[in-house]
């Protein structure tokens, strides 16, 4: 990876995988995609505190053996997709391995942004990511996330000022094919989608507390072995 | 609708958790990564980790204890002290921080604000104000006799760890962050901390009601009709404390009082 940011003398580790850790068996190696504007730190702790095994991810070549990718985003929409092509890390998201969008990771899952007109998203669900209609934007904060069972719902930390609104009524966006859990702040959106092997949550899993790795921990669940 | 919120405070010095009275008199409470861990499994709702000694010994923010914090915490983590540049604040946040407390500097050097809001986001961005109960003599800028006039009380911007008055009237500091592009105000209340005397609900409450972004209440606590009271009557949006936190298991029994008094916490 990169370490020309690496500082000379912090005791900061600035490592790239935990394949340090011992294995007690095969489990699936987690790609966390590094495009150079978010903090993986936060992604990578929580996926140690769940004993998952999991290696930073900066281009094409070092997605080939992961058997599931997590996005997680910072930065505006046009800039990661930028980043992420810049990367060749285009094909590997669409490759159809088990994918997690974290916050903005989970917006470009979608076609298109307001934040970025004419950014083209990942496209793999349908849908555009509109600026949130609240009385004060960013929604910053521990806010209530109703999941569709059997994913338990609970309060999670959420950072950001576009989301994936749907329809306007928390019944509505359950019926919306992609829609996994909804929040209302301001105007009611899609704090977590799913559809086949893409999953995305609006919030911050790594930063919710028990109730966050309890998602990750589900998601995790999920991914076929070896 | 968002949850008020409990931030349990780590003063850092030399890596090891203080707790003092006024700033001053400080005493061992413990190591980090233990009490942070602890308090996130209490149900702290984000933790505030403040280098108390780095502005005065001229160093940056001990980078190993935010580190260490965030591999055992799983909640926002505010980190501050000694911060003074865009590098700092780059490494803070790199090292596992959610948002940096900006203190001193923001006075000294207020772009700095900006340019953190611009580079990180508004929402990384906390300036910290310490502020102390001052005369009403309209000595302050700002703080003229006219627009102090129908005010009760005027309170004045202290900086360096609370050694270095200013003349800087904490209303209108606070007004101004806002519009340099700080994402959230951390008012500590010099005259209250550490006394478990209360918050101090007056400053709260005229700072809270003149700007527009969370308030984090800071200073005084002494226990869940404290904690309630600076929600309510204080307007803060989220209230920091350390001493009745650090020494028995108090916060998950303040969240659930919290919670019977009717107000929204996440539980």
């Amino acid at each position: 990876m990169n370490t020309t940011n690496t500082k000379k003398k912090t005791a900061v580790s600035n490592r790239t995988d935990n394949k340090d850790r011992p294995q007690s068996e095969m489990r699936p190696t987690i790609g966390i995609i590094d495009y150079g504007a978010g903090n993986v730190r936060s992604v990578s702790n929580a996926l140690d505190a769940l004993d998952a095994r999991w290696r930073i991810v900066v281009d094409r070549d070092e997605a080939q053996d992961c058997s599931a990718l997590i996005l997680p985003g910072v930065g505006s929409f046009g800039y990661c997709m930028q980043q992420l092509r810049r990367r060749k890390l285009i094909a590997p998201l669409r490759s159809g391995i088990p994918l997690l969008g974290i916050c903005l990771g989970m917006q470009v899952l979608f076609e298109r942004s307001e934040e970025s007109p004419g950014a083209k998203g990942l496209c793999l669900l349908a849908g555009a990511v509109e600026k949130l209609q609240a009385r004060k934007v960013p929604h910053v904060g521990w806010n209530q996330v109703s999941m569709k069972r059997p994913w338990p719902s609970g309060y999670a930390y959420f950072v950001h000022s576009y989301c994936i609104t749907g329809v306007n009524s928390a019944e509505g966006i359950h019926d919306a094919a992609t829609a996994l859990g909804t929040t209302r702040y301001g105007t009611c959106f899609r704090s977590a989608v799913t559809q086949s092997n893409v999953t995305g949550f609006q919030f911050h899993p790594e930063k919710s507390g028990s109730y966050g790795l309890a998602l990750l921990r589900r998601w995790l669940t999920c991914l076929p072995r070896g | 609708m968002l949850a008020k919120r409990i931030i349990p405070c780590l003063d850092i010095k030399g890596n090891r958790v203080v707790k003092g009275t006024r700033f001053a008199q400080l005493r061992d409470a413990g190591d980090p990564g233990s009490l942070a861990a602890s308090y996130a499994a209490q149900g702290a709702d984000e933790l505030a980790l403040l280098d108390i000694s780095a502005t005065g010994e001229n160093r940056g923010t001990s980078l190993a204890v935010v580190s260490s914090v965030a591999s055992r915490a799983f909640i926002p983590l505010l980190a501050g002290g000694g911060v003074r540049t865009l590098d700092d604040i780059q490494a803070l946040l790199r090292a596992g921080a959610d948002k940096v407390a900006i203190n001193t500097t923001a006075v000294l050097n207020p772009r700095l604000i900006t340019q953190a809001a611009k580079r990180f986001g508004s929402q990384a961005v906390v300036v910290a104000i310490d502020a102390r109960r001052a005369n009403l003599d309209g000595q302050m800028p700002g703080a003229t006799q006219r627009n102090i006039a129908c005010r009760q009380a005027a309170w004045q911007v202290v900086i360096r760890a609370g050694s270095e008055p200013t003349q800087l009237d904490a209303l209108w500091w606070a007004r101004m962050v806002e519009r340099l592009g700080a994402g959230e105000i951390l008012l500590t209340s010099m005259d209250r901390d550490g006394t478990r005397l209360g918050y101090d609900i007056a400053l709260t409450r005229t700072i809270a009601r003149a700007v527009n972004i969370p308030v984090i209440a800071s200073g005084g606590a002494s226990g869940s009709a404290s904690i309630i009271a600076v929600l309510r009557e204080g307007r803060a949006d989220a209230a920091l404390a350390a001493s009745i936190f650090h020494y028995d298991r108090a916060l998950p029994r303040v969240k659930q009082e919290l919670k019977n008094a009717g107000i929204r916490v996440r539980t």
